[in-house]
């Protein structure tokens, strides 16, 4: 026998499966298999289900080759939404999609106000208004709604028309899912702003902001989570007065309902410790009791009632499968008796028959049948509601929806009126029916009016390409298409004003894009269906109608752009040609999208100087300080602008806005043009050339470089006269990783067709400067970067940056956690205007980001020691001042987007590790990217 | 990494984002469908990957390769959809209890399997939980080296290891319940 035993040949056999044998033990193993049957077996057997798997797996999948649909064109349209929902959020959001599967549908609003708002842009975007408006007295409704249209979700209120948005939350932490209370005064809502998801309310001018709950644990609004795949249920936040407010929390590991007070105090556990799920809680009319489903992870549902204070919790039904009762699935409350006496609620049996129950809920179980269906003959139960007549009307499904669906009215157990609704063009049932779906289901949602008389049902029509609504009358069953919208919304929301006059519609189709209308009364009893016009188009995952105006607001509205400590130091255009190396320009999101942004080097003095809805970005001073170059999407594709540091006397220039590079006498621009030989193949050899234009865009020079897979970090030399740049070679090694194997620093002189080469390389040169004849040079290497310089003196190595000196963590936690493996490590590809410092961003395993700076005398140390800044997104684009005594540079937020800049003074860093680098902005906004102007 | 695009990627350059997509879609798709077994399901992952990954190119670490990069974005997503799909699984069957409709209907893919023996085979990698059955898929696929496995999921390569180890004897534990 060989030298390992049959326990070491299993785990050799196995590492070798995952190819993690070295060779000593594959030749181990080798010869243990020779000499042991049993191991060979072991062997084959395990070699065995290696082919089964593979074999498998490529019958089942290797006939797919890529996805059906058009993913760039999908891409592109929703490549501008940055969705910054949290995990609570996504989770309620998605899960109540996928319920979407039987109560399909979601959100609209309708209204059909002509007045659009002009300030509102195709794309979706909008400029919030200006910071100086006042909150006027309102004889306008409101609509709330969340939009992240500035990479965070916020929540915006607008008049019925449109016009006047606002941000009421403007918190750089998630603020979503907005309830009115009953008077139309304020508005609870969710937000993460403290570190977990907690319960707020301000009032509609976004004034008066209270925190009503602040528990560790997450404290949500609803919909609270269903079992059996069921989805969401809205509960109703508010009590009938306003004074009491359901929500839950999820301390025990599930969601749990309790009731507070709407000042957030008296906070109420309502179900039992050991009930299961909590789901929607229903207030009785008089507001003195609340009635809720439990149903199990077996969909088993029980309807609870209790009193409003939390006490006399009774069963409304107490069903006991295991004693023969017929077991009661999936139930949901329909709503309560206009006495405050009775509970309806639908549920259905698991098999097809499902019933609506009329329940006492005095505890005494006396239980009325009103009416029942099955699911192959009447379809299935869609929804329901009780008017305030006693009317009870429901809608049923036939097969999913697909055929259209019934309204049922009935009084008493007794049918009064019913009719079909059918949609999207199809045929009336009883003729030869086809089914209302051609790949696509449709997605359906009931709006139903406060007091019941009227329902608005949205339906999309995928076979149509376009969507419906249709209102549904709860007496005579009169159902009227209302109205046809040209797009196939994705999910559709329906909410009411209190007095039955207003309705508003929110219609999102698949990419996210955000219609809503609002109907009145008129437009509901029109007899011809009309085609309104959206009062507002964007993305907003929900809006909602204020139920009442409320006209006790006169306060004045807090800046919602900028934020109030920068809003006085607005000023007019600040060039003056004087402060030269003491401005700062950078990239900020505040008004929606990308804008140029220029503030002095202590933060104030805060103007937009590209104040459009195109984006502009990737500023770039000229050396003399008297001009910014910036790439702008004004032109529809991203150029190269100049512009002077106040806005003025902007124009384009070139074409490309990428690697480019000012002239020492800030007349020309020089930059590199990359022609991919294979555009569909990111890694495909490119024909490089130069170009260098005049501040006109006039061509001076066009010159052919060669063929190579990169070509970056171009520069010109200090008198001008001459521009160096570096090529990159790269392979593409079996399991497709790019390597680099040859990087080059060349050198053009203006007027010359013949590329000079000044240092060749094996490893990637990382980032080069030159002074006068002194050229110095970072090379990476696996595991270090090494500093040379090249002069007249011949070359040497300065310095070695070993990544085995960075330290992740904080203060005296501080160890080695960067692994290449799973840490990364860039450049700037910057040196300090002195040529000492080159400066570096470092990932750590553990997320954490920080900068090093190593120096021309060896020294490699960590810019910022202590937990100074929030240093997620921390980027390696970092700008240094003239005198190389501070850098500006961008970091923060949980995710990208609301990225603050930084300041740092080197000197100070350097001599107190401990010292935090300094904010310069606070925004919340995303705001990147910063360069100082120079000081020549 | 061919920085030419992503640096245009990541300014929102749509030309470069056009390439981005089609040189990478097709691995996003077969990694998606493997994982959710579902074409449709894999049709929208593929697209919520690439928005993902354009939202964070910002984030990429430039040290791994991008595709393993997308790869663990891809993950991430269809381990939410999973999540997903398996409560839709649930609304599901609750239709077809009503209206007797059969799963293969729903998943012509299901004709796929054409004997018992892949049947029983795929029934014990469905047994497996996504811990596990990921990086089955990723290894016995998508023939991604353990290294590169444990960079997608973010995982010491030890843990890939084991995790392999224990899939492979349920597998084989599973397997030998099978009828013969």
């Amino acid at each position: 026998m060989t030298g390992i035993t049959h326990k070491q040949a299993g785990r050799y056999m196995r590492k070798a499966l995952d190819g993690l044998l070295t060779d000593s033990q594959s030749s181990d193993l080798a010869a243990h298999l020779n000499e042991c049957e049993a191991c060979r077996l072991e062997s084959e057997s395990l070699s065995l289900l290696t082919a089964r798997l593979k074999n498998n797996f490529q019958a089942r999948w290797d006939t797919q080759n890529g996805p059906s649909h058009n993913v760039i064109a999908n891409i592109h349209s929703q490549s501008r939404r940055i969705s910054m929902s949290n995990r609570i959020n996504t989770g309620l959001r998605t899960l109540a999609g996928i319920a979407a599967l039987v109560m399909l549908g979601f959100v609209i609003n309708y209204a059909v106000s002509q007045t659009r708002n002009t300030s509102v842009a195709a794309n979706g975007t909008q400029n919030v208004v200006a910071a100086t408006s006042t909150f006027s007295t309102q004889t306008n409704r409101l609509i709330a709604f969340v939009s992240e249209q500035n990479s965070n979700s916020e929540i915006y209120t607008m008049n019925t028309d449109g016009s006047d948005i606002r941000n009421i939350t403007n918190n750089p932490a998630y603020d979503g899912n907005p309830v009115w209370s009953p008077d139309g005064s304020k508005i609870t809502f969710e937000s993460d702003r403290n570190g977990n998801r907690d319960i707020f309310m301000v009032n509609a001018d976004g004034s008066g902001l209270i925190q009503l709950t602040n528990d560790p644990a997450n404290d949500v609004l609803g919909p609270f989570p269903q079992p059996q795949s069921l989805g969401y249920k809205t509960p109703d936040v508010f009590s009938p007065d306003g004074n009491h407010i359901l929500f839950a929390n999820d301390k025990s590991g599930q969601w749990k309902l309790y009731v507070m007070n709407a000042d957030g105090s008296g906070v109420t556990q309502l179900v039992q410790a050991n009930d299961p799920l909590a789901a929607d809680g229903r207030w009785s009319p008089d507001g003195k009791q609340i009635a809720y489903s439990l149903s199990n992870a077996s969909g088993l549902t029980q309807m609870i009632a209790f009193n409003s204070d939390g006490t006399n919790r009774r069963a409304i039904t107490v069903v006991d499968p295991a004693k023969g009762d017929i077991a009661q699935m999936r139930g949901s409350i329909i709503g309560w008796s206009q006495d405050d006496k009775s509970l309806y609620y639908e549920y259905d049996t698991g098999s097809g028959n499902w019933y609506i129950i009329k329940a006492t809920t005095d505890g005494s179980g006396t239980i009325e049948k009103v009416a029942d269906g099955y699911a192959l003959d009447t379809g299935l139960f869609i929804d329901g509601w009780l008017g305030s007549n006693s009317v009870l009307s429901y809608v049923t499904n036939e097969t999913g929806g697909k055929y259209g669906s019934r309204l049922h009215n009935t009084q008493n157990g007794k049918t009064l009126s019913w009719n079909y609704l059918v949609s999207c063009g199809y045929i009336l049932p009883g003729s030869s029916r086809q089914p209302n779906i051609d790949g696509d289901s449709p997605s359906e949602k009931l709006g139903v009016s406060k007091t019941g008389s009227l329902a608005v049902q949205g339906v999309s029509c995928p076979n149509k390409g376009y969507s419906e609504l249709y209102s549904l009358d709860s007496n005579s069953a009169t159902i009227a298409k209302i109205a046809q919208i040209p797009t196939v919304w994705d999910t559709i929301n329906i909410n009411w004003s209190a007095d039955d006059q207003t309705v508003l519609i929110q219609g999102n189709d698949k990419s996210g894009k955000t219609d809503l209308y609002v109907l009145n009364a008129e437009e509901l009893q029109k007899k011809s269906p009309a085609s309104p016009e959206s009062i507002w188009s964007g993305e907003s995952s929900e809006a909602l109608l204020q139920p009442v105006p409320f006209n006790g607001l006169t306060v004045k509205k807090p800046s919602t752009v900028v934020p109030s400590t920068q809003t006085t130091s607005i000023t007019a255009p600040l060039w003056t040609g004087t402060s030269k190396g003491d401005l700062i320009a950078y990239v900020s999101t505040a008004n929606g999208n990308s804008d140029i942004y220029l503030s002095k080097s202590d933060g104030t003095g805060v103007t937009n100087l590209t104040h459009r809805s195109a984006d502009d970005f990737d500023p770039t001073w000229s050396p003399d300080g008297n001009m910014l170059s910036f790439a702008s999407g004004v032109n529809g594709k991203y150029s190269l602008h100049i512009m002077r540091p106040d806005g003025s006397n902007e124009k384009q220039i070139a074409d490309t806005w990428w690697g480019y590079a000012w002239s020492p006498d800030s007349t020309k621009i020089a930059y590199l043009v990359s022609l991919p030989d294979n555009p569909s193949d990111p890694y495909s050899p490119a024909k490089i050339s130069i170009k260098v234009i005049d501040l006109n865009g006039n061509t001076l020079q066009d010159t052919a470089l060669g063929t190579y897979n990169k070509a970056d970090q171009l520069k010109w030399s200090q008198d001008g006269q001459s521009l160096s740049y570096v090529v990159t070679q790269l392979s593409t090694t079996p399991v497709g990783e790019v390597r680099t194997t040859e990087s080059d620093l060349y050198q053009l002189k203006l007027g010359s067709d013949s590329p000079v080469l000044l240092v060749k390389s094996d490893k990637t040169i990382d980032a080069w400067t030159m002074r006068g004849d002194t050229l110095t040079y970072l090379i990476r290497d696996y595991i270090e970067w090494n500093l040379f310089q090249i002069n007249n003196n011949g070359q040497k190595k300065l310095a070695t940056f070993g990544f085995d000196q960075i330290k992740c963590g904080v203060g005296a936690n501080q160890a080695s956690q960067f692994t290449y493996n799973y840490g990364s490590e860039n450049t700037t590809k910057n040196f300090s205007p002195n040529g000492k410092y080159t400066s570096f961003q470092v990932l750590c395993d553990d997320g954490s980001v920080w900068l090093y700076l190593g120096s021309t005398d060896g020294n490699f140390f960590k810019l910022i020691y202590d937990q100074p800044i929030d240093n997620n997104n921390l980027t390696n684009l970092l700008s240094w001042s003239s005198d190389s005594k501070n850098i500006v540079f961008s970091a923060g937020g949980s995710s990208i987007g609301n990225s603050n800049i930084y300041k740092m003074n080197i000197d100070s860093a350097i001599q107190n590790p401990a010292i935090s680098p300094v904010p310069l902005t606070t925004s919340g906004f995303d705001e990147h990217n910063p360069v100082w102007q120079p000081k020549p | 990494m061919d920085s030419r695009w992503l640096e245009q990627c990541r300014v929102g350059d749509s030309l470069a984002i056009e390439r981005l997509v089609q040189t990478y879609q097709g691995d996003v798709y077969r990694l998606a469908l493997s994982i959710l077994d579902d074409s449709d399901d894999a049709d929208d992952a593929t697209q919520e990957v690439f928005v993902a990954a354009l939202r964070a190119l910002e984030s990429f670490r430039g040290n791994a390769s991008f595709k393993t990069w997308l790869f663990s974005i891809t993950i991430n997503v269809c381990r939410t959809r999973l999540g997903r799909l398996k409560n839709r699984g649930r609304l599901e069957q609750i239709l077809q209890s009503l209206f007797h409709v059969h799963n293969e209907q729903l998943h012509p893919e299901n004709e796929a399997i054409q004997n018992e023996s892949d049947s029983a085979l795929w029934q014990a990698i469905h047994a497996l939980d996504d811990k596990h059955r990921i990086p089955v898929i990723l290894r016995y696929y998508h023939d991604l080296p353990v290294a590169e496995i444990a960079e997608t999921l973010g995982v010491p390569v030890g843990t890939v290891h084991s995790r392999l180890n224990y899939a492979r004897e349920r597998l084989r534990a599973l397997l030998k319940e099978e009828p013969r």
